[in-house]
């Protein structure tokens, strides 16, 4: 353990230590080719903060999924194992702990067109709502495993809120009572909450959100333009208003993410975790005629998010896919060269961002460009492992997770919280640097800077799934 | 094509030759094993902080062991009793090194002959899917029964993950999880001299994964990995001449049986890819006419998950990879002790697709693949 964290010390200390920015993006909707084809297992962003006496965790997986999908809604899909891992102290990136989540889908009830039952008018063939199976009758369990303890079933059977369709299906479908909304019904009243105790404390709630990211995903992959940075005559946008995302969401108290203890208040590398989320697929599928699919071999990871905008905007295509089956303990051993000497400021520099009249001419260093483009790991490393926040205590694992010190308040990238606009950050460390001395072009937003609609003051804290019946057409989709 | 293949094959050869690993005229050298496993039980194996790695061959000869012994069973996760993956020793005897390679296209498992002088091995190969052979010192393969296309109706092969050879080294056997008559995997018979694949009766419907052969009142029996009628996950007998189907052991601690080899005594010893209860692998024992019992938790594998066993019953050797890395080592289990240790770093450590693996019926020769995706990209290797 400690030779390896001293040899990666040793080679990124050679990399150099320099200052300089680099460019960036949307989360992690979509990000990579391959899971790009497999959305309920795509990890599109990872949330982790402080709340009280509780550690919040939200992991969301579904990107860009429209509410009004049906007649088969996004799920969460029973054949994807999906984890939250969370590391725990100065050195170590391996999992203090490990949470397992599984689905499990009751199957539609077959039924035989021969004898035209139910009988009258069932409807159960057609409508999925009807069908008593599908998303709308899901289960999951969670499972705690720490390191020489047996694995917890802290959530033996929690039950999946179902798909936010329309009013006719909250009255016959989900029989929610007159002048009950579909957020009352499954969240917020006890009675009839889906949101479980764990054992050992703390809770648990899955199903579909509102997804709390914003960004003008539209002006990002338009090389770049993002509004109105590339045309102040234009109105930022979020090309994620009115979508939805399907969250796992665990509060998970301070005494167990702490390792037994409740943290003590101020800054601790020893009680800093490390937090990721991941999805991961059993090799091999094989698919049968008669429509089932089976899967067999040693669970492989597809997907993975701890900060964000990382796989997006900071690793190249050519090593997308890849960085998505590794773990943060690879990253810098694999993926230096990345954080180094970021893409994404040559690529800004390509489209003419640092030149004169550009958008980011303010950025360019006394030096030049080059100290932008390379040498970057001593302004982005230390930022990412907190010096700030933990003092003397320094950080010394590097890797892709969201750095939370438990004994503290949260404050992006000390956690990362629902409404912070960490694109913007990111942006800016990455383009220009949070240097002092470089700030960023003041006067130029970067685009959308909150969600669409408030998040909620409870647990699960993320906003209520769009409607489908009412989510489109869509109004018109800029901020205020 | 022949020429180029052997290129290809001795072009491949030069870095193990240069690592010391290359043994040509069947002589054997001691091997240490290498870096300690990590015995993290975090969840898909992922994240492991390992540390250092060097591989360091000492050059005994004829079967001097190196082992320490000192393979200590942490026992990270649990469950009753089981070993799990050691972090510190060498685990045991163990006198292999890495005989040959060769070039293939995504090989799934592989098999020696009885006597190991060749190999025979199922792979999606360069002259379509279905086996081939080599011969053990690392020549170029021939087809024994392939068919160049997924479409032609004459092939029964969709998904040939596992294989084995009958006694006599005159018939080989594949797994196949997604061919048959029924949709859902069969057992194939098919000459060693090649010809056309013949169902084993009784077992069409089974998604059989893994095969070994056991000689029962003189006539070889299959030992299969599969699936039942119910869909529950269990260890089959059927005689090799085919016949009714007896379940070993079904559902219970099984979850995913994969790779499988048994022991001189009955007893059977097979991976369940992700039966810990953290969602890696175990390595189970099946006494005879007992239930599975954990040998060795919380490991992890490739895919078809290969397991062997050494002929004096003490040692398995398990197709692994090392979790941070990602890439293959052969495990080598201590049954006494239920301990694993990660072995052949220098000789594995750049692949990361291991498969199958069988060892020969007569002695201590095995057959290793890995499955590294693109085309040309896999190996079969023979492990002496």
């Amino acid at each position: 353990m400690m030779k390896r964290i001293q040899w990666m010390s040793a080679a990124l200390t050679a990399l150099g230590v320099l200052a300089a920015p680099s460019l960036a993006l949307a989360s992690s909707h979509r990000e990579a080719p391959s899971i790009s084809n497999d959305p309920a297992a795509d990890n599109t962003d990872t949330y982790a903060w402080v709340k009280g006496t509780n550690l919040v965790v939200v992991a969301d997986y579904i990107g860009l999924e429209l509410p009004e999908g049906g007649p088969n809604w996004a799920t969460f899909s029973d054949d994807v194992l999906y984890e939250v891992h969370m590391a725990r102290g100065a050195d170590k990136l391996s999992d203090a702990l490990t949470y397992q989540i599984r689905f499990t889908t009751t199957p539609v009830v077959r039924h035989d067109p021969m004898l035209n039952e139910p009988a009258p008018a069932g409807g159960r063939e057609f409508f999925g709502q009807l069908s008593g199976g599908g998303a709308f009758n899901q289960t999951y369990s969670v499972t705690l495993i720490q390191p020489g303890k047996a694995p917890l079933l802290v959530v033996p059977k929690g039950v999946v809120t179902p798909p936010n369709v329309g009013p006719m299906t909250n009255n016959v479908a989900y029989k929610i009572p007159a002048g009950k909304t579909y957020e009352q019904f499954f969240v917020d009243d006890a009675a009839t909450t889906r949101v479980v105790a764990m054992a050992g404390g703390g809770s648990a709630f899955a199903g579909p959100r509102d997804d709390p990211f914003f960004v003008d995903l539209g002006g990002v992959f338009d090389l770049a333009q993002i509004r109105p940075v590339a045309n102040p005559a234009e109105a930022a946008r979020d090309s994620i208003k009115y979508m939805n995302v399907h969250s796992i969401v665990l509060e998970i108290p301070l005494v167990t993410a702490n390792g037994g203890a409740a943290p003590i208040a101020g800054p601790h590398a020893a009680q800093t975790v490390g937090v990721w989320a991941s999805a991961s697929r059993q090799t091999v599928s094989v698919l049968r005629k008669d429509g089932t699919d089976d899967h067999y071999g040693p669970w492989r990871q597809v997907s993975r998010l701890g900060l964000p905008l990382i796989n997006e905007a900071v690793i190249g295509v050519q090593d997308k896919d890849g960085w998505n089956r590794r773990t943060p303990s690879d990253d810098a051993t694999y993926y230096a060269q990345y954080f180094d000497k970021p893409i994404i400021v040559r690529d800004a520099e390509a489209i003419g961002f640092y030149g004169a009249g550009g958008p980011l001419a303010a950025c360019v260093p006394p030096g030049g460009l080059p100290a932008l483009e390379s040498g970057r790991l001593g302004d982005i490393v230390p930022i990412i492992n907190l010096p700030d926040h933990v003092g003397a205590e320094k950080i010394n694992s590097i890797g892709d997770v969201i750095r939370v010190d438990l004994g503290q308040p949260s404050g992006f990238p000390n956690g990362r919280q629902l409404q912070e606009d960490v694109v913007d950050v990111e942006l800016k460390l990455l383009l220009c640097t949070l240097n002092a001395g470089t700030p960023f072009p003041a006067g130029i937003p970067d685009g959308p800077t909150g969600n669409e609609t408030p998040f909620k003051a409870t647990f699960p804290y993320v906003a209520a799934p769009w409607e489908g019946r009412s989510a489109n057409p869509r109004p018109v989709n800029s901020l205020p | 094509m022949k020429d180029r293949r052997l290129k290809r094959f001795w072009y491949r050869a030069g870095p193990l030759a240069a690592a010391g690993a290359l043994v040509t005229g069947g002589a054997m050298m001691g091997c240490s094993s290498d870096s300690p496993t990590s015995s993290s039980t975090s969840g898909t194996g992922g994240n492991t902080d390992v540390t250092s790695s060097t591989t360091t061959m000492s050059g005994g000869t004829g079967g001097a062991s190196t082992s320490s012994s000192s393979a200590t069973a942490t026992a990270a996760a649990g469950t009753g009793g089981a070993g799990t993956t050691s972090s510190s020793g060498t685990g045991g005897q163990h006198d292999l090194a890495i005989g040959s390679a060769a070039d293939v296209h995504r090989p799934f498992d592989a098999t020696p002959s009885p006597d190991g002088s060749q190999v025979y091995f199922t792979a999606d190969g360069a002259n379509g899917l279905g086996v081939y052979k080599a011969p053990s010192d690392g020549s170029a393969p021939t087809p024994v029964a392939v068919y160049p296309a997924a479409i032609d109706p004459a092939n029964p092969f969709a998904g040939p993950f596992g294989i084995a050879i009958s006694t006599d080294g005159k018939t080989i056997f594949v797994a196949d999880v997604a061919g048959g008559p029924s949709d859902r995997g069969a057992i194939y018979a098919v000459s060693a001299a090649g010809g056309t694949p013949t169902l084993v009766s009784g077992t069409d419907g089974f998604v059989p994964r893994s095969i070994d052969v056991v000689v029962v009142g003189g006539l070889d029996n299959l030992t299969f990995s599969g699936t039942d009628a119910k869909g529950l996950p269990g260890i089959f007998s059927v005689p090799a001449a085919g016949g009714t189907v007896t379940p070993v052991t079904v559902g219970g601690a099984l979850h995913d049986p994969s790779g499988l080899a048994v022991a001189k005594d009955g007893a059977i010893y097979l991976i369940d890819t992700i039966a810990s209860g953290n969602s890696a692998a175990q390595i189970l024992v099946i006494p005879q006419g007992g239930s599975p019992k954990v040998l060795v938790d919380d490991v992890r594998v490739g895919y078809p998950a290969g397991i062997a066993i050494s002929t004096d019953d003490k040692t398995l050797y398990v197709s692994g990879f090392n979790p941070q890395e990602l890439t293959d080592r052969l495990l080598v289990v201590d049954i006494a002790a239920k301990t694993a240790t990660e072995s052949f770093k220098t000789e594995l450590g750049t692949f990361t697709e291991s498969g199958g693996l069988h060892r020969a019926k007569t002695s201590d020769i095995f057959a290793l693949v890995d499955s590294s995706a693109g085309p040309k990209a896999g190996k079969v290797f023979v492990i002496k």
